[in-house]
């Protein structure tokens, strides 16, 4: 359930995708509710949620669509798409399959989605480091290569959970309020490298959250 | 040619193509820049030329995304052969924005963010489906030719003098839209094509006495136009009584023809096969057929004799194209060709035998599958033809079937009725002679069946039968929602019937949980229409949206969601919708529920209106509902 926010200037819809196990709830229910379940169930199609945040002095608010990763739970496709202005892409760092399936991910995507959707490659359960089996580096060159922006998270301990949020929506709104996406494929709406570096937008902490830093 | 000329030209022309041609289908916002095009809000454009340049033109337009974003994109746009193209940038390919200009309407759009907005819509196959249908290419009300309105909720289109008089008595009456502006959502089209004036005039012009109100013509006033829709509508003046018990048909029993769902191969089929004539549908009613004095106009055909000749003629008059088509569908059962031209009346068969006049009911021309499901809509043509097959081994009482129609025929059933000779007259069921394979096949199914006594199952040509003792716009009502047949479910509804009437023999259920029951939208959606209530409960505690939970039906549960259904009801066992959804791990409902309910949470908090992507809710809704009208096969549970 989203937090009621009275006002705010601009509502995105973001979806979280990626296969069954990588987190994908939790990493929503981190980002909205601070609440973390390590035995939570495989989602049926769609749950959403909402948190609003400040960027550049507005207030966005964001509809998240946490999917199903599993296929036999995702009939219509096109309908979790359909609007949508970020997409997470979210893999398991200790599970080499589902980095594997980005690929996958990312078709469905181009097929579906918004040609201009902002995309984050996010590796989940950072916290899992004896267990890592996609190196970060190789993460980071792929999601460059596909011009993607790229961050790793652990939405157990909420490493990054916050950035990864904060990253794609303050992307979003940089798309949008240009007004005017260019048609040029070539020209540079492509995101660069940055990823890990992008300053969010301080001093916005609403009173009724308890948020954890954005601390890494 | 001066500017002015030119621009009055163009003008002119659009002027023509919109008079003409429906419209639908996907928006397209313009914005205009200033070279060489000077577009003004009816797209004419005005080059420094002769007429040629302008139909042969191109310039820059602004060009609103579909996306997410909805921003604007600057395209050089050509007209080009009537075809409406763009290209991103000049090396790129012309993509074809309209494939022939001549065909869409062009409309200001004085509202956005942005000044000389129009758009071009394009045209659907709406109004030439719509006025294909019998009797509606002339006003329902006042038979003048080309109407361009439609009352969505009696199913009949109207000229735009008749339509303002419909307007004037409320929504509850008519729901006016028209057919070339307004947007339709697919099962409204659907109920459209199901019914049509000569249903409607069927029904609401059953026997009609000018001595009440002068009949409207095309010439006539706004008085005689308002005092003849409100005889017709409002006092239901004309709408045949349903027959009441007598001497004659005391040991009667009635039922209502079943219309067959079909599949969406079959529908294509059938819009191939049917191209032109889409909406003839083949006939099989007996020819010549004995009157009954004091029943109106009723249309009573009294088939039984297997072996009547009669029959030959009537079955050469049959739509060849659909014949084979019906066949093909019904798997060789000898009912197959039989179906019944459901273009004149909703109206009574009188018969000895099952009914089979009632058979077929194919809604041709509309080549949408009504069903929100797929994989039952061929089963149930299979037991259907099994059944009917079984039919002719089974004695039957003799019976009214309602919804069975002959529209060519009316003339002679309103002169000649005759409940008591019956017996001799032929009856429709009955292709033997000219398909022995056809009729070996539906006997063998019938030894092997063997079924089908009095209490036919419903998922027969009829659905059962009911003594007459029992009948009532109610109760027909309610089994006309489970035959998904809209012209006897209009019939009594014109009869007063409650649309939100209680069944208690049927678990409590209202005629929409009926309806939901056979799956099929059409009959759902005009029940809908007609103030069908989507929260009552049934004994259950359980509201139309939890039958089409748990029933899986997708389309429908849109149906409902559409109107809002309440979503935090709870059955007698404590289980909301979602609940059951969960339960049954079917994604696309629990998706539809969530969606809804998030879809509330997001109106309750405020800065929610007039937010762009606060229509979300309706794109999704409205993919799944093309989908469920469309492509069920989709939506069909893995």
């Amino acid at each position: 359930m989203g937090t009621k926010d009275d006002e705010y200037d601009y509502l995105f819809k973001v979806v979280l995708i990626g296969d069954s196990g990588v987190g994908k709830s939790n990493l929503l229910s981190r980002f909205t509710r601070n609440e973390f379940n390590l035995e939570s169930k495989s989602t049926i199609g769609v749950e959403f949620a909402t948190r609003s945040i400040q960027v550049d002095g507005k207030t966005i608010k964001a509809q998240i669509w946490d999917t199903a990763g599993q296929e036999r739970y995702r009939a219509i496709t096109s309908a979790y798409y359909r609007g949508a202005v970020g997409a997470l892409v979210v893999y398991d760092i200790a599970k080499h399959l589902t980095y594997e399936n980005v690929e996958r991910w990312l078709k469905e995507l181009r097929d579906h989605a918004d040609p201009h959707i902002v995309i984050m490659l996010v590796g989940n359960k950072s916290d899992l480091r004896h267990l890592r089996a996609v190196p970060t580096d190789e993460a980071k060159n792929f999601a460059e290569r596909n011009n993607l922006f790229f961050i790793e998270t652990s939405a157990l301990d909420s490493t990054n959970v916050e950035s990864a949020f904060h990253n794609i929506l303050t992307e979003i709104y940089k798309v949008v309020s240009q007004k005017q996406i260019r048609d040029s494929p070539d020209d540079d709406n492509s995101p660069s490298s940055n990823v890990q570096t992008i300053t969010v937008a301080p001093t916005v902490n609403s009173p009724q959250n308890k948020r954890p830093c954005c601390s890494s | 040619m001066t500017l002015a000329e030119g621009h009055l030209q163009t003008q002119i022309r659009f002027a023509y193509v919109t008079s003409q041609i429906g419209s639908g289908g996907p928006v397209i916002t313009l914005f205009n820049s200033y070279v060489k095009f000077q577009i003004d809000l009816n797209f004419s454009s005005i080059p420094p030329g002769n007429a040629e340049d302008i139909l042969n033109t191109e310039g820059y337009l602004f060009k609103r995304n579909s996306n997410a974003f909805k921003n604007y994109a600057r395209r050089w746009f050509c007209i080009k052969d009537g075809q409406l193209v763009y290209r991103k940038r000049s090396k790129d390919n012309l993509t074809v924005m309209e494939e022939d200009l001549r065909l869409c309407t062009i409309r200001p759009q004085p509202d956005l963010d942005r000044r000389f907005c129009f758009e071009v819509l394009s045209p659907s196959r709406r109004m030439e489906q719509l006025l294909a249908i019998p009797g509606n290419s002339r006003c329902c009300d006042c038979g003048v030719e080309e109407p361009r309105w439609a009352s969505i909720n009696l199913g009949c289109t109207l000229c735009i003098e008749c339509s303002g008089i419909h307007r004037s008595f409320g929504v509850h009456m008519s729901k006016v839209r028209s057919i070339t502006l307004d947007t339709w959502e697919p099962e409204q089209l659907k109920v459209m094509l199901e019914l049509g004036n000569a249903v409607v005039n069927g029904i609401y012009e059953g026997v009609v006495d000018e001595s009440v109100a002068v009949r409207a013509k095309p010439d006539s006033n706004r008085a005689v136009r308002e005092g003849w829709i409100r005889a017709k509508y409002v006092d239901r003046a004309f709408v045949k009584k349903l027959p009441s018990i007598t001497r004659a048909n005391k040991l009667s029993k009635w039922s209502v023809r079943k219309k067959v769902r079909r599949s969406p191969a079959r529908a294509a089929a059938l819009l191939k096969k049917s191209t032109g004539s889409s909406l003839t549908k083949t006939a099989s009613l007996p020819g010549d057929l004995p009157s009954s004095p004091g029943s109106g106009d009723s249309e009573k055909s009294s088939p039984r004799s297997k072996d009547s000749p009669g029959e030959d003629s009537m079955l050469s008059r049959s739509g060849s194209a659909e014949e084979s088509l019906t066949s093909d569908l019904m798997e060789g059962a000898g009912i197959a060709r039989h179906s019944v031209e459901s273009v004149g009346r909703a109206v009574m068969s009188v018969s000895t035998s099952m009914g089979f006049s009632a058979g077929g009911g194919e809604t041709g021309g509309a080549n949408i599958s009504d069903s929100g499901i797929a994989d039952t809509a061929s089963d149930t043509s299979k037991t259907t033809a099994t059944n009917v097959a079984a039919a002719p081994t089974a004695a039957e009482p003799k019976g009214f079937v309602f919804g069975v129609e002959h529209p060519k025929r009316l003339k002679e059933f309103n002169k000649s009725l005759d409940l008591e000779s019956s017996d001799d007259s032929c009856q429709d069921f009955d292709d033997a002679e000219e398909n022995p394979d056809n009729a070996n096949a539906s006997r063998t199914s019938a030894t092997a069946d063997g079924s089908s006594g009095v209490d036919c199952p419903e998922d027969d040509m009829t659905t059962s039968w009911e003594d007459m003792s029992r009948l009532d716009p109610h109760l027909l009502l309610y089994k006309a929602c489970g035959a998904r047949n809209l012209p006897v479910m209009l019939q009594a509804l014109a009869n007063k019937a409650d649309p939100n009437w209680v069944n208690l023999e049927d678990g409590g259920r209202t005629p929409i949980m009926r309806a939901i029951h056979t799956g099929s939208m059409a009959t759902c959606e005009f029940l809908l229409l007609n103030n069908a209530k989507s929260d009552r409960k049934d004994r259950h505690g359980q509201t139309p949206l939890h039958h089409a939970t748990v029933l899986g039906h997708t389309g429908q549960v849109c149906q409902l969601l559409k109107r809002r259904a309440n979503l935090k009801a709870k059955d007698n066992q404590g289980r909301t919708p979602l609940d059951i959804a969960v339960e049954n791990a079917n994604a696309d409902i629990v998706t539809l529920l969530r969606l809804a309910k998030f879809d509330e949470e997001m109106k309750e908090s405020d800065g929610y209106l007039g937010n762009p992507e606060g229509d979300t809710f309706q794109d999704v809704f409205r993919d799944f509902t093309n989908m469920a009208s469309n492509n069920p096969e989709k939506l069909k549970r893995k």
